[in-house]
Protein backbone atom coordinates (compact mmCIF):
# COMPACT_ATOMS: atom_id res chain seq x y z
CA UNK A 1 0.00 0.00 0.00
CA UNK A 2 1.23 3.67 -0.99
CA UNK A 3 1.07 6.43 1.72
CA UNK A 4 -1.65 9.10 0.31
CA UNK A 5 -1.75 12.73 1.25
CA UNK A 6 -4.56 15.00 0.85
CA UNK A 7 -3.77 17.95 -0.77
CA UNK A 8 -6.58 20.30 -1.53
CA UNK A 9 -10.11 20.93 0.56
CA UNK A 10 -13.17 22.26 -0.05
CA UNK A 11 -16.66 23.52 1.62
CA UNK A 12 -19.83 24.75 0.77
CA UNK A 13 -20.99 26.87 3.54
CA UNK A 14 -23.63 25.17 5.59
CA UNK A 15 -27.33 26.15 6.25
CA UNK A 16 -30.57 26.30 4.19
CA UNK A 17 -30.44 26.94 0.91
CA UNK A 18 -34.08 26.12 -0.49
CA UNK A 19 -33.43 27.10 -4.20
CA UNK A 20 -29.84 25.03 -4.56
CA UNK A 21 -30.33 21.76 -5.93
CA UNK A 22 -27.26 19.13 -4.83
CA UNK A 23 -25.33 19.89 -7.69
CA UNK A 24 -25.31 23.72 -6.94
CA UNK A 25 -23.99 22.76 -2.85
CA UNK A 26 -21.43 20.23 -4.47
CA UNK A 27 -19.80 22.71 -7.36
CA UNK A 28 -18.32 25.01 -4.94
CA UNK A 29 -16.79 22.26 -2.82
CA UNK A 30 -15.88 20.52 -5.46
CA UNK A 31 -13.91 23.14 -7.62
CA UNK A 32 -12.26 24.89 -4.24
CA UNK A 33 -10.53 21.43 -3.53
CA UNK A 34 -9.38 21.44 -7.18
CA UNK A 35 -8.27 25.02 -6.86
CA UNK A 36 -6.83 24.41 -3.17
CA UNK A 37 -4.87 21.46 -4.68
CA UNK A 38 -3.47 23.54 -7.91
CA UNK A 39 -4.89 21.03 -10.54
CA UNK A 40 -7.88 21.19 -12.93
CA UNK A 41 -11.08 18.65 -13.32
CA UNK A 42 -9.89 16.53 -16.00
CA UNK A 43 -6.37 15.41 -13.42
CA UNK A 44 -9.16 13.82 -11.25
CA UNK A 45 -8.86 9.76 -11.94
CA UNK A 46 -11.63 8.69 -9.95
CA UNK A 47 -14.11 9.90 -7.85
CA UNK A 48 -16.39 8.98 -4.72
CA UNK A 49 -19.82 10.51 -4.58
CA UNK A 50 -21.14 10.91 -0.40
CA UNK A 51 -24.97 11.51 0.05
CA UNK A 52 -27.43 9.85 2.00
CA UNK A 53 -30.83 11.44 1.59
CA UNK A 54 -31.09 12.61 -2.17
CA UNK A 55 -32.83 9.12 -3.11
CA UNK A 56 -35.77 9.62 -0.98
CA UNK A 57 -36.10 13.38 -0.89
CA UNK A 58 -35.80 14.00 -4.23
CA UNK A 59 -36.40 10.97 -5.78
CA UNK A 60 -32.79 11.26 -7.76
CA UNK A 61 -32.00 7.59 -7.79
CA UNK A 62 -28.97 5.28 -8.69
CA UNK A 63 -26.63 8.00 -10.07
CA UNK A 64 -26.38 11.03 -7.76
CA UNK A 65 -22.83 11.28 -8.03
CA UNK A 66 -23.17 11.63 -12.18
CA UNK A 67 -25.45 13.43 -11.75
CA UNK A 68 -23.82 15.84 -9.52
CA UNK A 69 -20.52 15.88 -11.34
CA UNK A 70 -21.27 15.91 -15.05
CA UNK A 71 -21.02 20.07 -14.82
CA UNK A 72 -17.82 20.15 -12.90
CA UNK A 73 -15.50 19.13 -15.03
CA UNK A 74 -15.45 15.85 -13.46
CA UNK A 75 -16.53 13.38 -16.10
CA UNK A 76 -15.30 10.64 -18.35
CA UNK A 77 -13.86 8.83 -15.66
CA UNK A 78 -15.21 6.30 -12.83
CA UNK A 79 -17.85 7.52 -10.21
CA UNK A 80 -18.78 5.50 -7.78
CA UNK A 81 -21.56 6.30 -5.49
CA UNK A 82 -21.54 6.12 -1.93
CA UNK A 83 -24.60 5.84 0.67
CA UNK A 84 -23.60 4.86 4.24
CA UNK A 85 -25.76 7.34 5.92
CA UNK A 86 -24.49 9.67 8.31
CA UNK A 87 -20.92 8.29 7.69
CA UNK A 88 -21.39 8.14 3.68
CA UNK A 89 -18.56 11.17 3.36
CA UNK A 90 -16.46 9.17 5.37
CA UNK A 91 -17.22 6.07 3.40
CA UNK A 92 -16.40 8.24 -0.08
CA UNK A 93 -12.98 9.23 1.30
CA UNK A 94 -11.90 5.90 1.90
CA UNK A 95 -12.98 4.82 -0.97
CA UNK A 96 -10.53 7.48 -2.67
CA UNK A 97 -7.72 6.90 -0.20
CA UNK A 98 -7.88 2.97 -1.09
CA UNK A 99 -7.65 3.53 -5.46
CA UNK A 100 -4.59 5.76 -4.38
CA UNK A 101 -2.92 3.49 -1.50
CA UNK A 102 -3.74 0.59 -3.93
CA UNK A 103 -1.97 1.86 -7.22
CA UNK A 104 -5.21 2.16 -9.03
CA UNK A 105 -4.75 5.72 -9.61
CA UNK A 106 -2.81 8.24 -8.57
CA UNK A 107 -5.38 11.32 -8.23
CA UNK A 108 -9.04 10.71 -6.47
CA UNK A 109 -11.85 12.87 -5.47
CA UNK A 110 -13.73 12.46 -2.59
CA UNK A 111 -17.48 14.58 -2.37
CA UNK A 112 -20.27 14.77 0.42
CA UNK A 113 -22.98 16.52 -0.49
CA UNK A 114 -26.58 16.67 0.78
CA UNK A 115 -29.48 18.72 0.62
CA UNK A 116 -32.07 18.62 3.30
CA UNK A 117 -34.08 21.84 3.35
CA UNK A 118 -37.07 20.80 0.96
CA UNK A 119 -39.53 23.25 2.44
CA UNK A 120 -41.25 19.81 4.66
CA UNK A 121 -39.49 19.24 7.63
CA UNK A 122 -41.38 16.19 8.28
CA UNK A 123 -40.21 14.82 5.39
CA UNK A 124 -36.94 15.03 5.75
CA UNK A 125 -37.28 13.93 9.34
CA UNK A 126 -39.14 10.65 8.08
CA UNK A 127 -36.22 10.33 5.45
CA UNK A 128 -33.66 10.48 8.09
CA UNK A 129 -35.44 7.94 9.81
CA UNK A 130 -35.53 5.92 7.16
CA UNK A 131 -31.67 5.39 7.79
CA UNK A 132 -32.49 3.29 10.39
CA UNK A 133 -33.12 -0.55 10.64
CA UNK A 134 -37.24 -0.05 9.28
CA UNK A 135 -38.63 -1.95 11.67
CA UNK A 136 -36.90 0.49 14.16
CA UNK A 137 -37.97 3.48 12.31
CA UNK A 138 -41.69 2.52 11.21
CA UNK A 139 -42.39 2.19 15.56
CA UNK A 140 -41.26 6.13 15.80
CA UNK A 141 -37.55 5.44 17.17
CA UNK A 142 -35.54 8.39 15.73
CA UNK A 143 -32.37 9.29 16.02
CA UNK A 144 -33.24 11.66 19.03
CA UNK A 145 -34.86 8.97 20.74
CA UNK A 146 -31.85 6.79 20.23
CA UNK A 147 -29.57 9.36 22.01
CA UNK A 148 -31.56 9.42 24.68
CA UNK A 149 -32.51 6.12 25.38
CA UNK A 150 -30.86 3.22 23.50
CA UNK A 151 -28.94 1.01 25.65
CA UNK A 152 -25.67 1.78 24.28
CA UNK A 153 -25.86 5.49 25.24
CA UNK A 154 -28.74 5.71 27.49
CA UNK A 155 -27.77 9.31 28.52
CA UNK A 156 -30.54 8.98 31.61
CA UNK A 157 -28.52 5.82 32.79
CA UNK A 158 -25.41 7.35 32.87
CA UNK A 159 -27.04 10.72 34.44
CA UNK A 160 -27.95 8.87 37.15
CA UNK A 161 -24.86 6.62 37.06
CA UNK A 162 -22.15 9.58 36.77
CA UNK A 163 -23.60 11.85 38.55
CA UNK A 164 -24.33 14.36 35.45
CA UNK A 165 -26.95 16.79 35.45
CA UNK A 166 -28.92 18.52 32.32
CA UNK A 167 -26.01 21.51 32.38
CA UNK A 168 -23.51 18.79 32.13
CA UNK A 169 -25.31 17.41 28.66
CA UNK A 170 -25.42 21.10 27.60
CA UNK A 171 -21.59 21.71 27.94
CA UNK A 172 -20.62 20.17 24.37
CA UNK A 173 -23.17 22.45 22.72
CA UNK A 174 -22.00 25.65 24.63
CA UNK A 175 -18.09 25.25 23.69
CA UNK A 176 -18.85 23.83 20.58
CA UNK A 177 -21.20 26.94 19.75
CA UNK A 178 -18.18 29.28 20.81
CA UNK A 179 -16.23 27.55 17.94
CA UNK A 180 -19.16 27.91 15.64
CA UNK A 181 -19.01 31.69 16.18
CA UNK A 182 -15.72 31.76 15.13
CA UNK A 183 -16.67 29.65 11.57
CA UNK A 184 -18.21 31.74 8.43
CA UNK A 185 -19.03 28.64 6.89
CA UNK A 186 -20.84 27.39 10.59
CA UNK A 187 -24.84 27.22 9.79
CA UNK A 188 -25.13 28.32 13.82
CA UNK A 189 -23.35 31.23 14.77
CA UNK A 190 -24.47 32.72 18.15
CA UNK A 191 -22.96 31.62 21.26
CA UNK A 192 -24.84 29.85 23.24
CA UNK A 193 -25.09 29.77 27.58
CA UNK A 194 -25.73 26.72 29.26
CA UNK A 195 -28.81 28.45 30.37
CA UNK A 196 -30.01 28.84 26.61
CA UNK A 197 -29.61 25.26 25.84
CA UNK A 198 -30.80 23.90 28.93
CA UNK A 199 -34.24 25.92 28.97
CA UNK A 200 -34.57 25.43 25.34
CA UNK A 201 -37.73 23.34 24.50
CA UNK A 202 -37.19 19.31 25.19
CA UNK A 203 -37.49 17.31 22.64
CA UNK A 204 -36.99 13.80 24.09
CA UNK A 205 -36.30 13.87 27.81
CA UNK A 206 -33.41 14.67 28.58
CA UNK A 207 -32.16 15.85 25.13
CA UNK A 208 -33.02 20.02 24.39
CA UNK A 209 -33.45 21.42 21.03
CA UNK A 210 -30.11 23.70 21.55
CA UNK A 211 -28.24 20.29 21.79
CA UNK A 212 -29.98 18.44 18.69
CA UNK A 213 -28.45 19.47 15.39
CA UNK A 214 -30.61 20.68 13.15
CA UNK A 215 -31.39 20.49 9.20
CA UNK A 216 -28.73 21.18 7.27
CA UNK A 217 -27.64 21.80 3.43
CA UNK A 218 -24.48 21.61 2.58
CA UNK A 219 -21.41 19.76 0.72
CA UNK A 220 -17.49 19.13 0.79
CA UNK A 221 -14.93 17.40 -1.33
CA UNK A 222 -11.15 16.82 -0.70
CA UNK A 223 -8.31 15.98 -3.47
CA UNK A 224 -6.38 12.97 -2.35
CA UNK A 225 -3.02 11.61 -4.28
CA UNK A 226 0.11 9.26 -3.52
CA UNK A 227 2.51 11.26 -0.83
CA UNK A 228 5.62 10.90 -3.63
CA UNK A 229 3.13 12.74 -6.14
CA UNK A 230 1.82 15.17 -3.97
CA UNK A 231 5.10 17.73 -3.84
CA UNK A 232 5.04 17.38 -7.72
CA UNK A 233 1.55 18.17 -7.99
CA UNK A 234 0.61 20.47 -5.65
CA UNK A 235 2.66 23.82 -3.80
CA UNK A 236 0.13 23.16 -0.55
CA UNK A 237 1.66 21.06 2.25
CA UNK A 238 0.39 17.55 1.92
CA UNK A 239 -1.10 15.82 4.76
CA UNK A 240 -0.66 12.32 5.26
CA UNK A 241 -4.00 10.03 5.85
CA UNK A 242 -2.35 7.56 8.65
CA UNK A 243 -5.45 5.41 8.77
CA UNK A 244 -8.81 5.53 7.26
CA UNK A 245 -11.14 2.56 9.34
CA UNK A 246 -14.67 1.75 8.55
CA UNK A 247 -16.46 -0.46 11.04
CA UNK A 248 -20.26 -2.33 10.91
CA UNK A 249 -22.34 -2.32 14.51
CA UNK A 250 -21.95 -5.45 16.04
CA UNK A 251 -25.05 -7.09 17.93
CA UNK A 252 -24.61 -6.81 21.27
CA UNK A 253 -26.85 -9.01 23.40
CA UNK A 254 -26.80 -7.59 27.46
CA UNK A 255 -24.03 -7.78 29.46
CA UNK A 256 -21.43 -8.13 26.54
CA UNK A 257 -19.03 -6.45 27.89
CA UNK A 258 -16.77 -6.23 24.37
CA UNK A 259 -16.03 -2.95 23.52
CA UNK A 260 -18.67 -1.12 20.99
CA UNK A 261 -17.58 -0.55 17.48
CA UNK A 262 -16.76 3.35 18.17
CA UNK A 263 -14.24 2.33 20.30
CA UNK A 264 -12.75 -1.05 17.81
CA UNK A 265 -13.01 1.26 14.77
CA UNK A 266 -10.55 4.32 16.80
CA UNK A 267 -8.30 1.77 18.13
CA UNK A 268 -7.65 0.48 15.09
CA UNK A 269 -6.97 3.68 13.59
CA UNK A 270 -4.89 4.62 16.44
CA UNK A 271 -2.47 1.44 15.76
CA UNK A 272 -2.21 1.59 11.80
CA UNK A 273 -0.85 5.00 12.28
CA UNK A 274 1.44 4.01 15.19
CA UNK A 275 0.04 6.76 18.18
CA UNK A 276 -2.17 6.60 20.96
CA UNK A 277 -5.05 8.74 22.19
CA UNK A 278 -2.57 10.84 24.02
CA UNK A 279 -0.75 11.98 20.90
CA UNK A 280 -4.19 13.40 18.83
CA UNK A 281 -3.58 17.45 18.59
CA UNK A 282 -7.20 18.06 17.55
CA UNK A 283 -10.73 16.14 16.97
CA UNK A 284 -13.77 16.59 14.94
CA UNK A 285 -16.33 13.92 16.51
CA UNK A 286 -19.89 13.04 15.78
CA UNK A 287 -21.66 14.93 18.05
CA UNK A 288 -25.30 15.06 16.31
CA UNK A 289 -26.78 15.42 19.48
CA UNK A 290 -24.29 17.01 21.95
CA UNK A 291 -24.11 15.36 24.67
CA UNK A 292 -22.95 12.14 22.45
CA UNK A 293 -19.22 14.72 22.52
CA UNK A 294 -19.33 13.45 26.71
CA UNK A 295 -19.68 9.44 25.34
CA UNK A 296 -17.34 9.50 22.37
CA UNK A 297 -14.42 10.75 24.98
CA UNK A 298 -14.79 7.97 26.40
CA UNK A 299 -15.15 5.97 23.31
CA UNK A 300 -11.94 7.27 21.72
CA UNK A 301 -9.95 7.18 24.75
CA UNK A 302 -9.82 10.68 25.98
CA UNK A 303 -11.16 9.80 29.38
CA UNK A 304 -12.22 7.38 31.86
CA UNK A 305 -16.01 6.57 32.16
CA UNK A 306 -18.21 9.83 33.28
CA UNK A 307 -14.93 12.27 33.16
CA UNK A 308 -16.69 13.93 29.98
CA UNK A 309 -18.24 17.01 31.62
CA UNK A 310 -14.53 17.56 33.26
CA UNK A 311 -12.98 17.68 30.08
CA UNK A 312 -14.81 20.68 29.32
CA UNK A 313 -14.86 21.86 32.55
CA UNK A 314 -11.18 21.55 32.52
CA UNK A 315 -10.35 23.48 29.69
CA UNK A 316 -8.84 19.97 27.95
CA UNK A 317 -11.09 19.94 24.67
CA UNK A 318 -11.97 23.89 24.07
CA UNK A 319 -10.48 25.84 21.06
CA UNK A 320 -6.57 25.95 22.50
CA UNK A 321 -6.96 23.01 25.66
CA UNK A 322 -4.54 19.52 25.40
CA UNK A 323 -7.07 18.29 23.06
CA UNK A 324 -9.47 20.50 20.69
CA UNK A 325 -12.88 18.56 19.97
CA UNK A 326 -15.13 20.05 17.24
CA UNK A 327 -13.01 22.85 16.36
CA UNK A 328 -15.56 23.87 13.36
CA UNK A 329 -18.50 24.11 15.25
CA UNK A 330 -19.10 20.36 15.37
CA UNK A 331 -22.36 18.76 14.21
CA UNK A 332 -24.96 21.19 16.51
CA UNK A 333 -23.06 24.50 15.25
CA UNK A 334 -21.08 24.18 12.28
CA UNK A 335 -24.40 21.91 10.90
CA UNK A 336 -24.70 18.60 10.11
CA UNK A 337 -25.74 17.90 6.45
CA UNK A 338 -25.14 14.41 6.80
CA UNK A 339 -23.98 12.97 3.29
CA UNK A 340 -21.38 15.95 3.42
CA UNK A 341 -20.42 15.83 7.54
CA UNK A 342 -17.02 13.16 7.19
CA UNK A 343 -15.93 15.56 4.73
CA UNK A 344 -16.87 19.20 6.44
CA UNK A 345 -14.42 17.24 9.35
CA UNK A 346 -12.17 16.74 6.74
CA UNK A 347 -11.93 20.21 5.70
CA UNK A 348 -11.77 21.72 8.98
CA UNK A 349 -8.66 19.49 10.27
CA UNK A 350 -6.40 20.03 7.01
CA UNK A 351 -6.79 23.87 7.66
CA UNK A 352 -6.07 23.65 11.28
CA UNK A 353 -2.93 21.35 10.45
CA UNK A 354 -2.16 24.67 7.60
CA UNK A 355 -2.46 27.57 10.06
CA UNK A 356 -5.75 28.14 7.30
CA UNK A 357 -8.44 28.29 10.04
CA UNK A 358 -8.89 32.06 10.70
CA UNK A 359 -10.23 32.90 13.83
CA UNK A 360 -10.40 29.62 15.17
CA UNK A 361 -7.16 28.44 14.57
CA UNK A 362 -5.30 26.90 17.39
CA UNK A 363 -2.16 28.42 18.21
CA UNK A 364 -0.14 25.57 18.58
CA UNK A 365 -0.75 24.35 15.00
CA UNK A 366 -1.71 20.88 15.13
CA UNK A 367 0.69 18.43 14.05
CA UNK A 368 -1.55 14.96 14.21
CA UNK A 369 -5.73 14.76 13.73
CA UNK A 370 -8.83 13.01 14.02
CA UNK A 371 -12.31 12.68 12.54
CA UNK A 372 -15.03 10.58 13.49
CA UNK A 373 -18.08 10.01 11.52
CA UNK A 374 -21.14 7.22 12.47
CA UNK A 375 -24.26 6.53 10.87
CA UNK A 376 -27.52 5.30 10.83
CA UNK A 377 -28.97 3.02 13.62
CA UNK A 378 -29.51 -0.80 14.37
CA UNK A 379 -31.12 -2.32 17.28
CA UNK A 380 -28.32 -3.71 18.91
CA UNK A 381 -25.81 -1.17 18.31
CA UNK A 382 -26.36 2.36 18.07
CA UNK A 383 -24.48 3.28 14.97
CA UNK A 384 -25.10 0.96 11.62
CA UNK A 385 -21.49 2.89 10.87
CA UNK A 386 -18.35 3.78 11.92
CA UNK A 387 -15.57 5.93 10.53
CA UNK A 388 -12.61 6.93 11.95
CA UNK A 389 -9.35 8.50 9.94
CA UNK A 390 -6.27 9.80 11.63
CA UNK A 391 -4.27 12.70 9.70
CA UNK A 392 -0.80 13.91 10.00
CA UNK A 393 1.79 16.55 9.17
CA UNK B 1 -31.58 -22.12 13.34
CA UNK B 2 -34.58 -23.18 15.90
CA UNK B 3 -37.56 -21.09 16.48
CA UNK B 4 -38.14 -19.60 19.92
CA UNK B 5 -41.29 -17.99 21.54
CA UNK B 6 -39.78 -15.09 23.30
CA UNK B 7 -41.16 -11.58 24.76
CA UNK B 8 -44.15 -12.38 26.77
CA UNK B 9 -42.20 -10.63 29.91
CA UNK B 10 -39.48 -7.63 30.48
CA UNK B 11 -38.11 -5.27 32.05
CA UNK B 12 -38.10 -1.94 31.50
CA UNK B 13 -34.69 -0.86 30.54
CA UNK B 14 -34.96 2.71 29.63
CA UNK B 15 -37.67 5.12 28.47
CA UNK B 16 -38.33 8.43 27.49
CA UNK B 17 -41.08 10.84 26.71
CA UNK B 18 -41.12 11.94 23.31
CA UNK B 19 -42.54 15.74 23.09
CA UNK B 20 -41.93 15.87 19.17
CA UNK B 21 -43.75 12.80 17.35
CA UNK B 22 -42.30 11.27 14.87
CA UNK B 23 -44.59 10.65 11.80
CA UNK B 24 -48.18 8.98 12.33
CA UNK B 25 -47.47 9.50 15.77
CA UNK B 26 -48.72 11.83 18.08
CA UNK B 27 -46.68 13.86 20.89
CA UNK B 28 -46.78 13.08 23.71
CA UNK B 29 -45.50 9.85 23.60
CA UNK B 30 -43.39 6.80 26.04
CA UNK B 31 -40.93 5.80 23.70
CA UNK B 32 -38.64 2.71 25.51
CA UNK B 33 -36.64 -0.09 25.45
CA UNK B 34 -37.20 -3.40 27.34
CA UNK B 35 -35.05 -6.35 28.46
CA UNK B 36 -36.94 -9.21 27.85
CA UNK B 37 -36.88 -12.11 30.47
CA UNK B 38 -34.88 -14.32 27.77
CA UNK B 39 -32.09 -11.87 27.29
CA UNK B 40 -32.40 -9.48 24.25
CA UNK B 41 -33.14 -5.71 24.02
CA UNK B 42 -36.03 -4.50 22.11
CA UNK B 43 -37.13 -0.95 21.28
CA UNK B 44 -40.69 -1.07 22.24
CA UNK B 45 -43.71 1.43 22.62
CA UNK B 46 -45.44 1.56 25.57
CA UNK B 47 -49.85 0.45 25.60
CA UNK B 48 -52.14 3.17 25.21
CA UNK B 49 -53.68 2.00 28.56
CA UNK B 50 -50.45 3.93 30.26
CA UNK B 51 -50.81 7.25 30.87
CA UNK B 52 -48.03 9.68 29.48
CA UNK B 53 -47.02 11.31 32.40
CA UNK B 54 -44.16 11.98 34.29
CA UNK B 55 -43.17 9.54 36.96
CA UNK B 56 -45.56 6.58 35.42
CA UNK B 57 -43.00 4.49 34.46
CA UNK B 58 -39.34 3.30 36.05
CA UNK B 59 -36.97 1.98 34.85
CA UNK B 60 -36.75 -1.91 36.34
CA UNK B 61 -40.25 -2.62 36.46
CA UNK B 62 -41.58 -5.76 34.91
CA UNK B 63 -43.78 -5.25 31.80
CA UNK B 64 -46.24 -7.67 29.97
CA UNK B 65 -46.73 -7.56 26.57
CA UNK B 66 -49.55 -6.48 24.72
CA UNK B 67 -50.44 -6.68 21.40
CA UNK B 68 -51.98 -2.97 19.55
CA UNK B 69 -52.19 -0.62 16.64
CA UNK B 70 -48.86 1.05 16.01
CA UNK B 71 -50.68 4.16 16.86
CA UNK B 72 -54.05 5.65 16.60
CA UNK B 73 -53.53 7.06 12.77
CA UNK B 74 -51.68 3.42 12.07
CA UNK B 75 -54.66 1.34 12.87
CA UNK B 76 -54.33 -1.00 10.30
CA UNK B 77 -50.93 -2.10 11.41
CA UNK B 78 -50.38 -4.45 14.77
CA UNK B 79 -47.18 -4.43 17.02
CA UNK B 80 -46.26 -5.51 20.13
CA UNK B 81 -46.18 -3.27 23.22
CA UNK B 82 -45.46 -3.22 26.85
CA UNK B 83 -47.24 -2.14 29.81
CA UNK B 84 -46.58 -2.38 33.31
CA UNK B 85 -47.37 -5.50 35.49
CA UNK B 86 -49.98 -5.12 38.15
CA UNK B 87 -48.99 -6.60 41.54
CA UNK B 88 -50.48 -9.12 41.70
CA UNK B 89 -49.66 -10.46 38.22
CA UNK B 90 -46.97 -13.33 38.47
CA UNK B 91 -43.51 -12.75 36.76
CA UNK B 92 -42.38 -15.68 34.67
Amino acid sequence: MREVAIIGVGAHPTGRFLEKPLKELAYPAIWDALADAGISPTDVQIAYVGNSLGGLLTGQEGVRGQVVLQHSGVTGIPVINVENACASAATALRGAWLEVASGAADVALAVGVEKMNVGDSARTIGALAADSELDLAQMGLSFTTSYAIHPKINLKARMKEYGWNVRDLAKPAVKNSYNGSLNPLAQHRRPLSIEEVVQSRIIVDPLTLLMCSSISDGAAAAVVCSIERAAHISSKLPIRIASCVLRSGEYRLPNDGRPDSATTAAFAAYEQAGIGPEEIDIIELHDAMAPAELMLYERLGLCAPGEGPKLIDDGITTLNGRHPVNPSGGLCSRGHPVGATGLLQICELVWQMRGEAGARQIERRPKTAMAQNQGGLLLGQDSAAYATTILMR
Amino acid sequence: MEEAEIGRTGRLYSHAIAHVAPQGFSAPLFQAFVELSEGPRVFALVGSECPVEPGVLEDGMQMRLVIEPVSPARNDTFTYKYVPMQRNERTS
